[in-house]
């Protein structure tokens, strides 16, 4: 787990984001560099999931730091370890003809298997000590159980908040969707997440002041409600062109979905049928 | 909703008064009812004198317009070179 770390800890969706913009990247850019969905890349930025094991190499190389670094931004080394870990790996690749990473990478098996025969072949080489093997097997082991127990929380699934009903909550309640539904197949994120624009851009246009969205993932079911704070019992001014599209989309794209007065609220919900199980890990 | 407003600020002048205006969708990854209004604004907005054309559309942007039937509309042309 080579080279050199910082003295600042930059979580790992910050560090994403930073250089990404650095590098004049879209979401969508970034994500197809680094050979994932777009939704799962979001979601890393948004420090909302985690990559799996199996990325980190390749996220560590595109953002240019070392592995340990990348594990410090994800809170499962601390710094210490990070630093001794850099320091083991750096003096083993010095006048070695192969980096740490690159030993690695072409070994078999997953992340904890390679770095494993990577700690043992530099033993057998005389490039680290025993003592430095056991420092860097203990480490590995501290960080796949932080993995292991990560896997074991089940993912957030309900959000409540209460909104500004102004132009810029589509795009809130849209990124909150996306985040209270990590782990969900992404075609059904797609079509949550044009149906959640299309549920508040309505509560907006009918609103008086504020909105509520409520978002709940079910293991089945993954349902969407806002609710505006409305006097007006009637329809909104711009009934137009793009609230009918509005409809016929909804109409379209939902399970089901449903709309009326409760009191002085108006209340609209969508709800989109689920065909399997989520997972903290993308 | 805001991305469309600032969209209409920004494309509305360029329309007035232009011929064609074609506007390469490749990018694009994410429009709702909001962003489909500002594109027929746009189309309007050259009023006749040549569509709006919309090319490279993704395949969910596509989706989009069939289910509204946006393609349909006169003054907007869908044109997929890729």
């Amino acid at each position: 787990m080579p080279e050199r770390t910082s003295a600042k800890v930059i979580p790992l969706g910050e560090r994403l984001r930073q250089h990404r913009e650095e590098q004049g990247l879209s979401q969508a850019q970034a994500a197809r560099e680094l050979d994932v969905a777009r939704t799962a890349y979001r979601l890393w930025e948004l420090e909302a999931a985690k990559p799996s094991p199996d990325r980190w190499r390749l996220i560590a190389r595109w953002l240019g730091v070392s592995i340990s670094t990348m594990l410090l931004g994800e809170d499962l080394i601390d710094q210490e370890d990070a630093v001794a870990a850099d320091r083991i790996a750096n003096r083993a690749a010095n006048g070695a003809e192969e980096r740490w990473d690159d030993i690695a990478a072409s070994s078999p098996g997953d992340f904890f298997e390679q770095e494993r025969s990577t700690i043992a072949h530099q033993l057998r080489s005389g490039r680290i000590t025993t003592a430095e093997s056991g420092k860097l097997t203990a480490l590995l082991d501290h960080v796949l159980e932080g993995v292991e127990s990560r896997a074991d929380q089940p993912a957030a699934g309900a959000f409540r908040k209460e909104m500004v009903a102004d132009s810029s909550a589509p795009e809130i309640a849209r990124t909150a969707l996306v985040v209270t539904a990590a782990g969900v197949n992404e075609s059904i994120i797609d079509r949550a997440e044009l149906l959640t624009s299309e549920l508040v851009t309505d509560a907006v246009e009918r609103s008086d002041g504020s909105l509520w969205l409520a978002i709940t993932l079910h293991p089945d079911l993954l349902r969407v409600e806002a609710a505006a704070e409305s006097a007006r019992m009637e329809q909104p001014r711009s009934r137009d062109q793009r609230s009918r599209w509005s409809l016929t989309i909804t109409s379209e794209l939902a399970s089901r979905w449903g709309a009326g007065w409760e009191s002085d609220l108006y209340v609209s919900w969508f709800e989109i049928d689920l065909p399997g199980a989520s997972s903290v890990w993308s | 909703m805001a991305s469309a407003v600032t969209f209409e600020k920004e494309l509305l002048p360029v329309a007035q008064g232009s011929g064609k205006l074609v506007l390469d969708l490749g990018d694009l990854t994410f429009i709702d009812s909001s962003g489909l209004r500002a594109l027929v604004q746009l189309s309007e907005q050259m009023n006749g004198s040549a569509p709006l054309v919309l090319s490279n559309v993704p395949h969910g942007v596509q989706r989009l317009l069939d289910i509204v039937g946006l393609d349909t509309l006169p003054g907007i042309e869908v044109r997929n070179d890729a």
